[in-house]
């Protein structure tokens, strides 16, 4: 360009790098902490010293420490599939909640806005009282799950038919729609509650308010490969929503195929979301505060923001879970309540800050 | 696929731990009787009592509250929301839980960690007593007192039953549980409720529907019972007798005007345990008022 | 001159036609900005002006009439190849998060990222924002920024967005829909200034101005447009006459040379009613 002006000196050097890989590198170590700790405590009493031990034993190996065969039962059976759960649906909210926040250009989105989470409520209480007289072989651990999934993903599909007016979508409308939709699914919810039955409403009481318990690993690896794919597609985009934080308009003229970031968003959000949402039942708030927490500590650029949410989401899901199965033990509060606790005196502090004109 | 191969390799590897823990038992002699017992279900818990086996209980669950020596044990939950890992707190090596028990992804888990787990039908009827009683005495091994015990039941409950049938008419009953969303929740068919009022020979007036649904005004005032039973819990949370009667939907009952309502013991009317004869006979009694006891006088 | 200005470089435009139900928004629109030329459409309110410029970068499609860039219709191009000849700058830019000022500029090199070298995208947003004086800060919070400091570095990330000298045959284009609005006089003066510099340097330049002096001060061709026709065309002292003022713009202003080879416009107060 050859512009003529003044030499001055700028320092280009970015300071935020060293922060965000501290930021990174102490996400991974906390999660690490907290998965471990997660793993050892619960209402069966396993001691620290026992984990490795276990380890080895299950692996054949003989160890000094002999440890009761049902603490490994108990280990590996019970909280290894349910910490994984923890990791894998809270990498995934956080991940989702991050993308959507791009998408909508909003801190304040969340993966529900979409109708994803309504839609596997509608989809799983559908099928609890319902699906009784469905033929045997569709009844077994997969099909509530699978029920959920189904509805998730064609709520979304909803959602986004609604918003599509040619080849393009509007994003006020895309918000909008979400929130009929999340409307229409909790009449659903309602009114199929009404129709249950004291077994079959005690049922969708417990998956509404959000559980890790009964994971088993039969349906969370299945669930977590689903929830690695949708979170990969969201991390490629990353640079996108940087673009994308210009304005429509503007990613338009940097060559941006702004429809195309859009469908993608919305379909790995749909996927990953509603995969979680589908064994877990709804979990509120981890997929808009750990995007949030995250921005605090390493700044907007996205291809920080995506992995850390996924690190940040996972730690966020694991220690409430593991709040939820100690606070009341040997009892369990769901894990929804404990989020929901959490996090909304977090957004409504997030909501005094915005007023007060500090963006985020 | 994947999950099928992971959870394979789970079992099998469980499967071999429990192996060579059976074949060093083996080895060692005969097998040890389970000495660290959970009881999930209150009747399960009432049979172990009745068998004599109770040393052997380690703990049971929020249900578990006949005989109140029961309600001593360290509870694991409520029976219909329990948490495997909570189940296991209590290190057991039987786990003899009623088909109730739930949720059933909890006990999925339970299955799946290699303790042995037994199930004891949650038939909602007397004739399921004796099989469960079967059932648990040959998990504790002690079959012939649960032999011995299945025939004091079932002498006790012919003897109810006949005692019954000498019973002149057939009260118009209404049976009602404890607060749903719409207000006291009314017992139609298929419910263990409706199986209780049939065998104590009264006649459930809703039984057009199945299951439990609201009583709203409306439909009291179609169905008209002469007596309500109500368990004890829910007379307690509507407010006691007087609070109950001046309902609208209590209010305008032949059953309310004259007072009839009849509180009892739901866990032990609907539990379906030893106790069960004594429990229908009273029933039975109180259904038919002071001026029907005296033609029970078989 | 330009380097490598091949036949049909630049941006032009004809015929184009766009209505909005009963109202004719552009009619019968044409204009051609050529390499190194400075262009400022000028107009009263609602005469088309954002319109124009929507039409030209493609963002709406006409109902008739083409826009071709460097020789091709607009829909030739893929939306990348668009993006690294042609840059615009929007009347209110946006930005949804707080990135740091320099992230901003280096946004305006997404169209670049599988060609240039990371040397490459460095020089172009360092000597970007050398050129807009937004060097100062740009380590700082956008959020910290002020609406005139936010609003240069925009304009230094479509400088950066087309700072390689152009291939072959291919113009750069710079659009700029009224980019002094929230600026004071000295950032008015200077980002035109560097605008100017951009054409000199070869790009086509295009700019929305309210202002008549500045567009007089720092346009070769001036465009007036009104009512979604293009009135007349020509150099600043062809276009800028009282009739011509006081006809579109309904002001009485009087016209005269300011020594120094460009004109001034006085616009006179109007006088109170009867």
């Amino acid at each position: 360009m050859a512009v003529a002006a003044p030499e001055v000196s700028v320092s280009f050097h970015d300071p935020m790098r060293p922060r965000r890989q501290i930021a990174f590198a102490a996400l991974g170590f906390a999660l690490l902490i907290a998965c471990l700790t997660a793993s050892a405590i619960g209402a069966l009493r396993i001691p620290f010293s026992h984990l490795l031990g276990a380890l080895l034993q299950r692996a054949g190996v003989e160890a000094s420490t002999h440890v009761a065969p049902i603490e490994i039962a108990a280990l590996f059976t019970i909280r290894l599939p349910r910490v994984a759960l923890g990791l894998g649906a809270g990498a995934t909210l956080g991940v989702a909640g991050a993308a959507l926040q791009a998408l909508f250009r909003n801190p304040l989105a969340d993966p529900g806005l979409i109708g994803v989470s309504g839609g596997a409520a509608c989809g799983a209480v559908g099928w609890i009282v319902l699906g009784g007289s469905a033929p045997a072989w569709m009844h077994g651990t997969f099909a509530t799950p699978l029920a959920a999934f189904a509805a998730g993903l064609a709520a979304v599909a909803g959602v986004y038919g609604i918003a599509r007016r040619g080849t393009q979508t509007d994003i006020a409308t895309l918000l909008l729609a979400g929130l009929a939709m999340n409307a229409l699914t909790a009449a659903g919810v309602g009114y199929l509650s009404y129709l249950g039955t004291d077994a079959q409403l005690r049922a969708l009481t417990f998956w509404l308010l959000g559980g890790l318990g009964g994971a088993t690993w039969g349906e969370v690896w299945p669930m977590l490969l689903v929830m690695g794919v949708a979170s990969l597609g969201l991390f490629a985009l990353g640079r996108s929503y940087d673009v994308l934080a210009l304005g429509d308009r503007t990613a338009g003229h940097l060559g941006l195929s702004v429809e195309t970031v859009r469908r993608c968003t919305i379909a790995c959000v749909a996927l990953g979301a509603g995969a979680s949402v589908a064994l877990t039942g709804v979990i509120g708030f981890v997929g808009l505060v750990a995007p949030h927490l995250v921005r605090l500590l390493g700044g907007p650029s996205h291809r920080f923001v995506l992995p850390a949410s996924a690190l940040m989401g996972a730690l966020l899901l694991v220690l409430a879970d593991l709040l939820a199965r100690t606070a009341v033990a040997p009892a369990e509060l769901p894990v929804g309540v404990v989020t929901s606790a959490l996090g909304a005196p977090f957004f409504i502090a997030l909501l005094r800050r915005r007023l007060a004109g500090g963006a985020t | 696929m994947s999950a099928r191969w992971g959870q394979r390799l789970a079992r099998s590897s469980l499967s071999m731990l429990a192996a060579v823990a059976a074949v060093a038992q083996a080895a060692s002699g005969p097998a040890i009787p389970a000495q660290r017992i959970v009881a999930l279900g209150g009747d399960v818990t009432e049979i172990i009592y009745a068998l004599g086996e109770e040393r052997r209980l380690v703990c049971d669950d929020q249900t578990s509250l006949y005989p109140p020596a029961a309600t001593k044990l360290p509870q694991v939950g409520y029976l219909r929301t329990l948490s495997a890992e909570g189940v296991l707190a209590c290190r057991p090596d039987l786990i003899i839980a009623s088909e109730d028990a739930g949720p059933p992804a909890a006990m999925a888990q339970l299955a799946g960690t290699g303790v042995p787990l037994i199930h004891v039908t949650s038939a909602h009827s007397p004739a399921a007593v004796p099989a469960k009683i079967a059932t648990i005495a040959q998990a504790l091994g002690a079959v012939e007192r649960g032999r011995a015990l299945q025939a004091q039941f079932r002498t006790r409950l012919a003897a109810v039953r006949a005692q019954i049938a000498a019973f002149h008419g057939h009260p118009r009953a209404l049976f009602l549980m404890a607060q749903g969303p719409g207000g006291a929740m009314a017992a139609g068919r298929n419910t263990a409720a409706n199986a209780m009022l049939s065998l104590a020979g009264a006649r459930n007036v809703a039984d057009g529907f199945s299951g439990y649904k609201p009583l709203t005004p409306e439909s009291a005032l179609a169905l008209q019972p002469d007596v309500i039973v109500i368990a004890d819990y829910a007379l307690k949370s509507l407010g006691g007798l007087d609070a109950l009667r001046a309902r609208p939907e209590i209010a305008s009952t032949p059953a309310g005007r004259s007072g009839r309502i009849v509180p009892v013991d739901a866990l032990l009317l609907l539990g379906f345990g030893p106790r069960t004869p004594e429990a229908l006979s009273d029933l039975a009694r109180a259904l038919r008022g002071p001026d029907m006891r005296a033609a029970a006088t078989h | 001159m330009s380097a490598g200005a091949g036949a049909g470089a630049g941006l032009q435009a004809r015929g184009l036609v766009l209505s909005l139900g009963r109202r004719r928004l552009l009619d019968q629109v044409g204009i051609d900005l050529l390499p190194g030329m400075f262009t400022a459409v000028i107009g009263p309110n609602g005469a088309g002006k954002s319109t124009l410029v929507k039409v030209l970068c493609g963002e709406i499609t006409p109902q008739s009439g083409s826009v071709m860039l460097n020789g091709r219709p607009l829909a030739a191009w893929s939306a990348e190849d668009l993006a690294r000849q042609r840059a615009v700058l929007p009347q209110t830019p946006e930005l949804a998060f707080s990135f740091r000022a320099w992230d901003v500029v280096a946004l305006g090199r997404h169209p670049h990222r599988r060609r240039a070298t990371r040397e490459d995208d460095h020089a172009a947003v360092a000597g970007a924002m050398r050129a807009t004086e937004t060097a100062t800060f740009a380590q700082r919070d956008c959020g910290t920024l002020s609406g005139g400091e936010m609003h240069r570095t925009h304009f230094a990330r479509t400088l950066a967005q087309i700072w390689e000298p152009p291939v072959e045959g291919r113009a750069r284009v710079l659009l700029l829909d009224e980019p002094i609005a929230s600026l004071d006089l000295f950032h008015q003066h200077a980002i035109l200034e560097r605008a100017a510099d951009a054409a000199r340097a070869g790009a086509a330049v295009l700019t929305v101005l309210h202002d008549l002096n500045l567009a007089a001060a720092f346009a070769d061709t001036l465009v007036v447009l009104d009512g979604g026709r293009v009135e007349a065309v020509g150099s600043p002292a062809e276009i800028l006459t009282g009739e011509r003022i006081a006809r579109i713009w309904r002001v009485s202003a009087k016209v005269q040379p300011d020594g120094e080879g460009k004109i001034r416009v006085n616009v006179e107060r109007s006088a109170p009613g009867p």
